[in-house]
C-alpha cells in the first residue's frame, strides 16, 4: 500500500492535501479541455458535414466516371437519364421548397436584424439591401434555368 | 439603442466592441469550398466531353448550382449575423456583454464596473499577435464565475479603457441613506 502524503483522520476516506490539489488540478484541467470542446463543438460540427459531403461526393464521383457499373458503361446523355429520372415536378418541388427555406431564413435574419442591432443601423440596413440584392439575382438565375429545364 | 438593454438616467455608453473580423473570415471560409466545388466536379467529369455548355444537364446544373449558391449566401449572412450582434457594451457603470450563439440563442451577461477585481488579457497564437485580437478576462470578488470576452479588438486597449472607467466608478461618490430609528 502506499501512502501518499499526510493523511487526516486516520480514516482511509481522507484525501492528503497534495492529493487534493492534484484531483483540484485534474478537475481544473478537465473542465477546461471539456470548455474548449463546446467552444469547438459549432465548427467541428460544421467539419464534420463538410467531410460527410466530401465522402459522398467522392464516392459518387467516383463510381460515376472510373468504376464500370453494368447497365451504365457509358457517359451519354442518354445512359444519364436512364440512370438519373428527373421528372417535371420533382423539379418544382425541388424550387417551391428551396423558395420556402429562402423565406423561412429571411424572416428569422430580418427579425434578428430588427430586434436586436445596437444603434448602428446604417450596417443593418446595408445588409438587408445587399442580402435582397444578391437572393433576387440568383433566384432569378433559378428560374430561368427552371424554365429552360421545363421548356426542353 | 435596442430593446433588451435598458440604461439608467445618468448611465452613458462610453465603449461598444465587436468581435474582430477574423474568426468570422475563418468559420466562412469552408463556404468557398462549397461555391468552388460543384463547377470543378461538374466540368472535369469525363461527361463533359458528350455534353455540350447548353444542353438539358448544364441547365438543371445551374439550376442545382444555384440552389447551392442560395444556401451558401443564407449561410454566410446567418454567420455574419452571429458575428455582428455580438457586442460588448461598456457604460460608466457596468459592462454588458451581449453573445448571440445562434438563432434565438442570446446570453446577456452584467458586471458592475465597481466590482472588477483584476482584468487580465490574453493574445495568443501568431494571428492573434499580428493583428492585435484576444481574449478579456474580468475577474470579480464574488464566487460567480469569470467574465470572458474572447476575440475582441486591441484587447489592451479595451483593458485600459475599462480599467480607467472601473476607478472612476470606485472613486464617485456613492449614495448613502442613513436612517434613524426613532
Amino acid at each position: 500500500m502506499k501512502i501518499v502524503g499526510h493523511m487526516h483522520g486516520g480514516g482511509c476516506g481522507f484525501e492528503s492535501r497534495p492529493v487534493r490539489l492534484r484531483l483540484a488540478v485534474a478537475r481544473l484541467r478537465r473542465d477546461t479541455i471539456r470548455r474548449r470542446r463546446a467552444k469547438a463543438g459549432f465548427l467541428n460540427n460544421y467539419a464534420l458535414c463538410l467531410q460527410f459531403l466530401f465522402a459522398l461526393l467522392g464516392i459518387g464521383y467516383f463510381s460515376y466516371n472510373r468504376l464500370m457499373i453494368p447497365g451504365y458503361p457509358s457517359y451519354s446523355p442518354d445512359s444519364l437519364s436512364r440512370f438519373l429520372y428527373i421528372s417535371d415536378g420533382v423539379v418544382w418541388a425541388v424550387f417551391l421548397i428551396v423558395l420556402l427555406i429562402f423565406l423561412v431564413f429571411t424572416w428569422i435574419l430580418t427579425y434578428h436584424w430588427r430586434n436586436y442591432d445596437l444603434g448602428r443601423t446604417l450596417m443593418t440596413l446595408r445588409a438587408k439591401i445587399v442580402y435582397f440584392m444578391g437572393s433576387s439575382v440568383i433566384i432569378l438565375i433559378m428560374t430561368l434555368s427552371l424554365i429552360a429545364w421545363l421548356n426542353k | 439603442m435596442a430593446k433588451q438593454i435598458k440604461l439608467d438616467l445618468d448611465e452613458k455608453i462610453t465603449l461598444l466592441i465587436r468581435k474582430h473580423f477574423l474568426p468570422f473570415i475563418f468559420e466562412v471560409l469552408f463556404l468557398v469550398v462549397l461555391i468552388v466545388f460543384p463547377p470543378v466536379l461538374f466540368f472535369s467529369g469525363r461527361f463533359i466531353d458528350s455534353l455540350s455548355f447548353l444542353s438539358d444537364y448544364s441547365v438543371l446544373f445551374i439550376f442545382g448550382y444555384s440552389i447551392i449558391i442560395l444556401f451558401v449566401w443564407i449561410s454566410f449572412f446567418i454567420a455574419w449575423t452571429n458575428y455582428y450582434l455580438d457586442v460588448l457594451v461598456v457604460t460608466n457603470k457596468r459592462v454588458i456583454d451581449i453573445e448571440q450563439k445562434r438563432f434565438f440563442h442570446r446570453d446577456i451577461a452584467t458586471l458592475s464596473l465597481d466590482k472588477i477585481e483584476d482584468i487580465k488579457v490574453e493574445i495568443k497564437g501568431f494571428l492573434a499577435t499580428l493583428l492585435n485580437y484576444g481574449s478579456l478576462n474580468l475577474q470579480t470578488a464574488a464566487e460567480s464565475r469569470e467574465f470572458v470576452i474572447h476575440n475582441i479588438p486591441q484587447p489592451i486597449k479595451a483593458k485600459d479603457q475599462i480599467w480607467n472607467l472601473h476607478v472612476d466608478a470606485i472613486q464617485a461618490p456613492q449614495d448613502v441613506r442613513i436612517i434613524q430609528n426613532e
